[in-house]
């Protein structure tokens, strides 16, 4: 258990810049998602925690001693690998127990560890085995129990879900949530998904070419986003995000919500009323385009008289009656919205 | 992963068969001729009378045949196992540079661009008693001079050497280029889980390399099981039989006596050795890849 420090870090390879100036405190026991589009460098920042990528600039401590130039092995941590990294020529029990094996922990002991692993894991049938002969979710479900054997000081997880079926994903979020808190072993989750990111973090970090855009609670993330890349990343489908003007012209009631015209409006899909509510303001009428129905919500795709694609969801009654093609009007509630300066993309208020 | 053809058409085997023809008649033909030749006490020239194993059982019965058939399995066995212990050795370390390796990459592989008779007379100029500049460096040392090839204790010693400076770097190559090409991932998970290198080394990267490492001692083992061109080259078999091998003893037999027949029996019998080790070693890398 121990914090993870990263202050003022930086990484190259080569004259290619990945991270610079990164600065996070992951605090002892918590549970810090890491999120981003494809090549933000969320797989290097763990890679540097655990010791596998050299740190070009700055300093990593973890509980509060500099890292930088400890071994892997001196740092006591447990990684799931993106590309499960299981060793080939071993079979599942003998990978599930290399870590404890090397660490010369009694047979007995190994034994019972790789037992409960396995039971917590469902990976019963599968000892003998060897990684050429799973799945990609069972050789992941491998990856997770080499991980969660040991009791290191803290967890990293690079995409650990990613090849599972739906619901062994849900149960193994479960899993990983209850051990984690249990041990409360300082965690960080490298995830695309946004259900994982909402529901699992204590804190998520929003990641962009090696910067964090916003760290913050879920919860501050959806409600408050920090800028249009974040507001556009969390949360799916993604917030409409609208010059002004883009709905009703000059008579826009939303133009004097941003505190000049060039800034730019927010409003999530689920706020986008197409039924009249009261207290919402009408935003003018929109035909409809496309409609996903996903059982328990609909999402209506709409495209407004100046050209403006907007998405809105909705579980209401609505779903039942609406069609594509159809005109419909919409309305908005002013306190849900989010605007932000076009320039910078830094929220307003 | 394994691919299996469910069923073969047997229209398959009518396609296969003007290669099968071809290929028996040009690595058949002469093996079947060899064979007929060992039964019989051809001289080269009209003496040509059958007689039966009369040539297999005067070579058995022969110590001169098993001394040479000694010579060569010392010689294979310690040839091979120092060049592959030392090529292997060697590559573990220059794959863990972090400098480009080119440059020794080339350097260690120079011996093996030239060819073994050249070797065998570079060696035969270094190693001479009189004016060879090994002698001159232990004597440096304060060491006497040595004969090298010309003593029966120090010949094959000599040779073997001969064969370790030439042929290591073929080990080297293959092994250093099999080591880069290892997978990173499960070495890195290995780190992570608390690995030495030591560890690493021996329970990641080996069993990885196995099955390429028995492929290269196969490849070694039959190479110098059939030395010809060094050992002719520096001592031609001597000192006595010291360093007589199979095939100097055949080319001895055949060109000196004109023993065709006896030569040609002294080939198959040796042809069946290599066979049978090969068998073995293979049998060997079958069992470590079921367990793989
Ligand atoms: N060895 C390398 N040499 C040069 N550039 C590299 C190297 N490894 C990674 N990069 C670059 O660093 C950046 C970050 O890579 P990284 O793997 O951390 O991304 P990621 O956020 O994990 O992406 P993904 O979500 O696709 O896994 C990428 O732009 C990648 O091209
Ligand atoms: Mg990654």
């Amino acid at each position: 258990m121990s914090e993870i420090r990263f202050r003022g870090v930086g990484k190259h390879y080569g004259d290619v810049e990945v991270i610079t100036g990164f600065d996070l405190r992951i605090h002892d026991g918590e549970f810090m998602v890491l999120v981003g589009p494809s090549g933000c460098a969320k797989s290097t920042t763990l890679r540097m925690i655990a010791g596998l990528e050299r740190i070009t600039s700055g300093e990593l401590l973890i509980a509060g001693k500099r890292a930088n130039e400890l071994l892997p092995a001196e740092r006591n941590i447990s990684m799931v690998f993106q590309s499960y990294a299981l060793f080939p020529n071993m079979s599942v029990r003998e990978n599930l127990s290399f870590g404890l094996r090397v660490r010369k922990t009694d047979s007995a002991t190994v034994a019972s560890e790789v037992d409960r692993v396995t039971g917590l894991l469902g990976l019963g049938d599968l000892l003998d085995r060897k990684p050429r002969q799973l799945s990609g979710g069972q050789a992941q479900r491998v990856a997770l129990g080499r991980a969660m054997i040991r009791k290191p000081n803290a967890f990293l997880f690079d995409e650990p879900l990613s090849n599972l079926d739906a619901e062994l994903r849900v149960q193994m979020r479960g899993e990983i949530i209850e051990m984690q808190r249990k041990l409360s072993t300082t965690t960080v989750y490298v995830t695309h998904d946004q259900v994982e990111a909402m529901t699992m973090g204590d804190r998520i970090a929003v990641m962009n070419k090696g910067c964090i855009m916003q760290l913050g609670s879920p919860t501050e993330l959806y409600r408050r986003p920090a800028n249009t890349f974040v507001a556009g990343f969390i949360g799916s489908p993604r917030m409409n995000l609208l010059e002004p003007g883009d709905l009703l012209g000059d008579c826009d009631p939303t133009v004097g919500i941003a505190h000049d015209r060039t800034g730019k409006l927010g409003i999530r899909p689920e706020h986008l009323l197409v039924e009249s509510d009261d207290g919402a303001v009408p935003i003018g009428d929109a035909r409809v385009t496309r409609i996903e129905d996903l059982g328990h919500e609909v999402l209506i795709h709409l495209r407004n008289a100046r050209g403006t694609s907007l998405t809105a969801r909705t579980g209401g009654r609505i779903a039942e009656t609406v069609q594509s093609g159809q005109t419909v009007s919409l309305a908005l509630r002013f306190d849900c919205l989010h605007s932000f300066e076009t320039a910078t993309g830094e929220r307003l208020t | 992963m394994t691919y299996e053809i469910k069923s073969i058409g047997s229209s398959a085997f009518w396609f296969i068969l003007p290669c099968l023809f071809v290929l028996a008649l040009t690595s058949l033909y002469p093996i079947a001729f060899g064979f007929a030749v060992s039964l019989t006490n051809w001289n080269w020239g009209v003496q040509l009378d059958f007689v039966g194993l009369a040539n297999y059982v005067g070579l058995l019965g022969d110590s001169e045949f098993w001394t040479v058939i000694k010579n060569t399995v010392v010689f294979a066995a310690a040839a091979t196992s120092i060049e592959i212990a030392l090529g292997f050795y060697l590559a573990v370390q220059v794959d863990k540079l972090s400098i480009p390796t080119d440059l020794i990459r080339a350097v260690i592989m120079l011996p093996l661009m030239i060819s073994g008779i050249v070797v065998a007379l570079m060696s035969k100029v270094m190693f001479d008693p009189f004016l060879g500049v090994v002698n001159y460096l232990i004597g440096a040392f304060g060491f006497g001079p040595s004969a090298f090839y010309g003593a029966a204790l120090t010949a094959m010693p000599s040779i073997i050497a001969v064969d370790v400076w030439w042929q290591t770097s073929f080990v080297f190559i293959i092994m250093l280029a099999a080591l880069r090409g290892l997978p990173k991932d499960p070495i890195e998970a290995a780190l992570v889980e608390g690995a030495s290198n030591f560890t690493i080394f021996w329970r990641i990267k080996l069993p990885m390399l196995r099955s390429l490492l028995i492929t290269v001692v196969v490849i070694r083992a039959i190479d110098t099981l059939k030395v010809f061109d060094i050992v002719f080259g520096t001592t031609g078999g001597g000192p006595g039989l010291a360093t007589e091998v199979a095939q100097t003893f055949v080319y001895r037999t055949a060109y000196s006596y004109q023993q065709i027949g006896k030569a040609m029996a002294t080939m198959i019998l040796f042809s069946l050795l290599i066979l049978a080790i090969s068998l073995a070693l293979q049998g060997l890398r079958q069992r470590w890849e079921a367990d793989k």
